[in-house]
């Protein structure tokens, strides 16, 4: 029984809407084990981001849980207070987000953003921050003597962290605001923010849309061996499956925010039982040629009133009125293969 | 089919937080939860219960008041001054000229709504149109020309300009109401150029110009809808600021003249036995403020109703 | 494009625009019927001095010329012929126009420190207790006319409780010092009196509260909707992510993005306070510029109309530019975005 980094068990979670309450997340289950990498897959909307969110508490205030628990290293998250949170986020768990242009500050230069991170990083503990003693220690620099290092130790520990994620030109980039960088540089810079320090778990949130495939691949190697270093574990987002399966070990499919089927990456791309999965599957255009497929008919299911049952049921070309009634669980077809599917 | 289903993608990526798929009508759909947003401050609520009062009040005041003929030129000494919460039949009291102060009272809100409703009449039309010209005219001397026209009229605060103006013409409600929406009409042209001088170059307004649609059909049909939110907002807002300033313009004698049952006017009558006898400053006193209140709340509710969550 | 730039432009079109409104101005007040010279004489003057006057005057000369006089003198300080005041306007101006700049300085100040505070800490705290109270301290107090509050204050603080004093600037017994500057805070702290200096702070708290009160209401409300509103935005929530510390992030990553909409407004109802100071100043009997000028227009004196507005203008155009040099520093996209 190796140590389990992060559990998520039966998460239910949705959002203060005009119309209601939705309910996205649908008795969500996911583990990670220290030291492993797991890829989480799904189609936009299907609740990725949210569960993502409540690991670190980062939800917007409308959202509600409802249920549930996600126990990271045996704490139960959602019962934690601001201390413990602080803690959390500062040792424990890593995020890349998934839409750079809103995560960074406007206002602030990247080196400013860069700076503050990487001084979280090196602090222990939780420091009281007093605005007016740092503008009055700054005029006095020979009062710092708290440890803090000064700007031109952390400008150059920041372009090497540039440099790391291949940003050409690490220099412009830490001079300028975010609105003077494009998409894949913005995402580069929240990447490196990221890697500032590494923490027991990483959470990349679809980390490589807006880059190049071979830059995708370069980065993806990085992060891979900074963790495999120091054994650390990661839980990558992504549409983008080609990236995925080189990254992860174990795959989770989401769909309508329950996990659909739980496998290792090659179970997963070779021999997947769900239909959804197998959909997702068939969708990757292939070297073989055969053209592109047809796509998974149907919408996104809704949140507000969600069917009772099975979530897939209306698009599922497998279904039977089983599907209808009874929300499936996951069940272990084969050694570590789980699928939650009535018709499996 | 498939541009069909990504757009709907699209559109769940975008309603994702709201947890929809797209809805049966947009338009109603916006309706709804703009409603569903204004309901969720239940000052709103009460800001449109105000409203509502006043501008009935503004229509109905002479069929309500106990005393409508007190509104114009009477006179009963012998009541003078008589107090309020004394007698029925002067529930609020008199004033020096024996008249009643809640007949007053009550036919004074129709001179704030009027004002209100007289000086966004103008300055909308005026300045949204301005806006639109000058927005779809962006960079050519149109434009130049419009927007720094109205620079001109708010080099100075609008209450300076409308005192200045009032003063200058005779003192009387009517200049006091076109004053007022002279120095008011280039904020419209602004936020409406704000707006939508940025979505000029946009694809769909090419599309129409290609198509062969006449100016004033983008202008009207295709920018305007954009910046309807933010206009509406201000006007709902604008309205308690207008019937402040109004109340403040007769306050001080440049707006509604004596016999005039404005309520500035009765304010400023009121102080030369202030304060000894309260009332008839007080009174008429809260009653703008309550006025101002509910437009406030009401302008607030519409704000937040119509404020995109990005 | 940098700050100067940027400047340059907006210190020319703000030029231009106080230009346009003396044009404007200016002419209205001229092509009125009636004849300003009558109103200035005695019915029975003969008709020679009459046109005497009139000639000496400049009135006999097209309109436009006229403007060009009149804006000459302007721009060397000599304002004109007051019709109320029977002086020049310049001298009045001189008199009166410090202390209302004293009393909208003393409000500008209450208000901004009254609007952060309220504003921020309503923010941050949302549907707790300071929130609550923040908002109802401020739909109260935009709601009431600045006159309102300057009558409801005169009338608990004055004659009720008797704390302040009810009208004036200073008391009998104290005068005005013969200073330098006309600016009594300045005058009497050269002049070492301290008496007639608290006196006149004395007299000058009421007024300055009454006039604060709107633009403060407008301000927290701002600041409250600002920064609550930031506080939802993805980057504030990363920040936390990455492990900054709750008040690190709002000290310095939300009061930046969440003061922005609230200095413009702030600057907007310190200039708004320019208008409002006529009905305080008008209340308490201040003597002030405003009240001067309320006087003026009630005697329609023209020239002073127009040396209102424009004497007014420039100081709204003065503040204006402030505020928008703030913003452009604090937010470096609209100095880059202004290509």
């Amino acid at each position: 029984m190796s140590d389990k980094i992060l559990e998520i068990k039966n998460l239910n979670a949705g959002y203060e809407t005009y119309r209601g309450v939705s309910h996205v997340l649908k008795n969500f289950n996911l583990e990670v084990e220290k030291g492993e990498k797991i890829g989480v897959i799904g189609e936009s909307g299907c609740g990725k981001t949210t569960t993502m969110q409540s690991v670190n508490q980062i939800l917007p205030s409308n959202a509600v849980i409802k249920g549930g628990e996600i126990n990271f290293k045996g704490e139960n998250v959602l019962k934690m207070k601001e201390k413990e949170l602080m803690k959390l986020r500062k040792k424990g768990v890593n995020m890349i987000p998934q839409d750079p242009s809103a995560s960074l500050n406007p206002l602030y230069k990247v080196e400013t953003q860069l700076r503050d991170v990487l001084e979280i990083s090196t602090e222990d503990g939780t420091s009281y921050y007093n605005p007016f003693m740092n503008l009055f220690k700054s005029k006095f620099k020979n009062l710092k003597n708290d440890g803090r290092k000064d700007k031109d130790y952390y400008r150059e520990k920041s372009l090497k962290l540039l440099e790391d994620v291949k940003l050409s030109d690490p220099e412009r980039v830490l001079d300028s605001y975010p609105f003077q960088l494009s998409g894949g540089m913005k995402q580069r810079v929240c990447i490196a923010m990221s890697l500032a320090s590494l923490k027991d778990l990483l959470i990349a949130d679809e980390p490589t849309t807006n880059l190049d495939v071979t830059i995708q691949h370069q980065v993806l190697n990085l992060i891979k061996n900074l963790l495999d270093k120091e054994n650390l574990s990661a839980i990558l987002v992504s549409q983008a499956l080609g990236a995925v399966k080189k990254f992860v070990d174990k795959i989770y499919v989401v769909y309508g925010g329950s996990v659909v089927e739980v496998g290792t990456t090659e179970t997963i791309f070779d021999d997947a039982f769900h239909p959804y999965t197998q959909g997702l599957i068939e969708c990757m255009p292939k070297l073989t040629g055969g053209g592109f497929s047809e796509g998974i008919a149907g919408q996104t299911p809704e949140y507000v009133n969600p069917p009772t049952g099975c979530r897939f049921y209306p698009r599922c070309p497998n279904s039977s009125n089983e599907c209808k009634n009874n929300t499936p669980s996951l069940i272990e077809v084969e050694k570590n293969h789980f699928v939650a599917c009535e018709g499996a | 089919m498939a541009e069909d289903d990504l757009e709907e993608k699209a559109k769940n990526i975008i309603d994702k937080k709201e947890g929809l798929t797209k809805g049966p009508s947009p338009l109603l759909d916006s309706l709804k939860r703009r409603w569903y947003r204004f309901k969720l401050n239940p000052l709103s609520l009460l800001g449109l219960s105000i409203a509502i009062i006043t501008i009935f009040l503004a229509i109905f005041g002479e069929h309500v008041a106990p005393h409508p003929e007190h509104g114009w030129y009477y006179h009963n000494y012998p009541a003078r001054f008589t107090e309020p919460f004394e007698t029925l039949t002067y529930p609020l009291g008199t004033d020096d000229y024996g008249r009643c102060i809640l007949s007053r009272i009550i036919l004074g809100f129709r001179y704030s709504v009027r004002m209100a409703a007289v000086v966004l009449g103008l300055t909308l039309p005026v300045g949204v149109t301005s806006g639109l010209v000058a927005g779809y005219h962006r960079n050519t001397w149109v434009d130049t020309l419009i927007m720094r026209f109205s620079d001109v009229f708010v080099a100075v605060p609008p209450l300076v300009l409308a005192l200045s103006i009032t003063g200058i013409l005779e003192p009387t409600a009517e200049n006091a109401m076109i004053a007022v929406s002279l120095g008011w009409w280039p904020w419209y042209a602004r936020i409406t150029y704000n707006n939508v001088s940025s979505l000029v170059n946009e694809e769909f307004i090419k599309a129409s110009q290609i198509m062969g649609a006449n100016k004033f059909h983008i202008m009207f049909k295709n920018l305007l809808p954009n910046a309807l939110g933010p206009i509406l907002t201000k006007a709902s807002l604008d309205v308690g600021l207008v019937i402040l300033i109004g109340a403040s313009l007769s306050f001080v004698g440049l707006g509604a003249q004596a016999p005039t049952p404005d309520l500035g006017t009765m304010v400023a009558a009121g102080i030369t036995w202030f304060p000894s006898r309260w009332w008839p400053v007080i009174l008429p006193s809260l009653a703008i403020s309550f006025i101002i209140l509910g437009f406030n709340l009401l302008g607030d509710g519409i704000q937040e109703a119509f404020e995109e969550a990005h | 494009m940098n700050m100067k730039k940027y400047i340059g432009k907006r210190v020319f079109w703000g030029l231009l625009a106080l230009f346009g409104l003396s044009i404007f101005i200016f002419y209205l007040a001229r092509i009125l019927p009636g004849d300003p010279v009558l109103m200035m004489v005695d019915p029975r003057t003969p008709e020679t001095t009459i046109e005497q006057l009139r000639r000496s005057l400049g009135l006999h000369r097209p309109i436009y010329l006229q403007y060009f006089y009149w804006l000459g003198d302007v721009l060397v300080g000599d304002f004109g012929y007051s019709i109320y005041s029977r002086q020049s306007l310049t001298i009045d101006i001189k008199n009166y126009l410090p202390q209302s700049l004293e009393l909208i300085a003393a409000a500008g100040l209450i208000q901004i420190v009254g609007a952060s505070f309220i504003g921020i800490s309503a923010g941050t705290n949302i549907n707790k207790w300071q929130d609550h109270l923040g908002r109802l301290f401020a739909y109260v107090a935009c709601s009431i006319p600045p006159f309102v509050w300057a009558i409801f204050l005169q009338f608990v603080f004055a004659y009720h409780l008797g704390l302040f004093p009810s009208t004036g600037a200073l008391s009998g017994g104290y005068s005005a010092p013969p200073g330098p500057t006309g600016f009594i805070t300045i005058d009497s702290l050269i002049h070492g009196r301290i008496g007639t200096l608290i006196n006149y702070l004395h007299h000058l708290v009421m007024p300055a509260l009454a006039l604060s009160f709107l633009g403060m209401a407008q301000g927290a409300r701002i600041f409250r909707t600002g920064m609550s509103r930031i506080k939802e935005k993805a980057y504030i929530r990363m920040s936390r992510a990455y492990g900054i510390s709750k008040r690190k992030t709002q000290y310095k990553y939300m009061l930046r993005p969440g003061c922005i909409p609230a200095i413009t407004v702030l600057g907007m109802q310190i200039a708004i306070m320019l208008g409002n100071a006529f009905l305080v100043e008008w209340v308490f009997r201040w003597p002030g510029f405003s009240r001067f000028a309320i006087r003026a227009l009630l005697d329609s004196d023209l020239n002073a109309a127009v040396a209102i507005v424009v004497i007014i203008g420039f100081m709204f155009f003065v503040l204006n530019l402030i505020v928008d040099i703030i913003v452009a520093y604090i937010d470096p996209r609209i100095r880059y975005e202004r290509e």
